[in-house]
């Protein structure tokens, strides 16, 4: 039982945890201020609105994690004041995130990226920049 | 039980509808000639995916308004596209991506979507995009 236990750990389970290897990922298509303000810097020719949205919730995630932020979540509003997003299209793609288990609702209509979406996101954001060069 | 054909009018007098009702906006995205030909009036080159965009609603517009007898651009027509826009292939992986739907396979190659909510929410992203641009 032991052995079957470890061996599932070692082949099976994910660390659900960001690692600085995202970071360095990230780097490419997000910045913070000093403030905890969140950059988005992906081309937007080429990303879709929902790659811009888990960007901003990666982002937000990452400021939190930094101490910069007192949240790791955003509201519908924020997300579509700071990407100039209509509001109604945010709280679709949201929605549809939400329904991938990429986005986690918390309480009082915030949202947090979770780590299968930052891993689905990485995985888009890959192919984005292979076909292209960059996002 | 309303027929197939039936149902492909009702959308096609609800598509009109939703042109009509954003008339002055699309008039300062593109003409068509007589012979429908699409012509677009702006240029942006560091947002092409919206022109990429807009010469898609152009032609689901000629479609809805009776004047072509098709809202799809084929294969052949997108060879074309890629000599103006490099990137059109990307575009239309974006527009098409499962997260936004914008634009559809068809037997003929590729349309807008026709769903009313859809050609809605494109109109939205146009207008909201296109905002960015003009400040």
């Amino acid at each position: 039982m032991e052995d079957i236990r470890e061996t599932i750990k070692k082949e099976l389970v994910v660390k659900e945890a960001i690692t600085s290897e995202d970071v360095k990922f990230f780097k490419q298509f997000l910045a913070i201020t000093e403030k905890g303000k969140v950059i988005v810097k992906a081309d937007r020719a080429k990303a879709t609105y929902t790659d811009l949205i888990l960007l901003y919730l990666v982002g937000t995630k990452l400021a939190h994690m930094a101490g910069l932020r007192e949240t790791p979540h955003s509201s519908l509003e924020e997300l579509a004041k700071s990407l100039s997003i209509a509001p109604n299209a945010v709280a679709a793609r949201v929605n549809e995130c939400v329904d991938r288990g990429e986005v986690e609702r918390k309480q009082r209509g915030e949202y947090e990226a979770t780590v299968g979406g930052i891993t689905s996101l990485k995985e888009r954001l890959t192919r984005l920049t292979q076909a292209s060069g960059h996002a | 039980m309303p027929r197939r054909k039936d149902q492909m009018m009702f959308k096609k007098a609800e598509l009109r509808k939703i042109f009509r009702k954003k008339i002055s906006f699309l008039k300062k995205l593109f003409r068509v000639a007589g012979d429908g030909e699409v012509f677009l009036l702006y240029n942006y080159p560091p947002r092409d995916d919206l022109m990429f965009l807009t010469f898609f609603i152009a032609k689901m517009y000629l479609y809805v308004e009776r004047h072509s007898e098709t809202p799809s651009i084929s294969d052949d027509e997108l060879r074309i596209f890629s000599t103006i826009w490099p990137n059109a292939d990307e575009y239309l992986m974006k527009y098409m991506d499962a997260s936004e739907r914008f634009i559809v396979y068809t037997l003929r190659g590729y349309s807008l979507n026709p769903l009313p909510e859809k050609v809605n929410e494109v109109m939205e992203f146009l207008e909201k995009d296109l905002e960015l641009i003009v400040g």
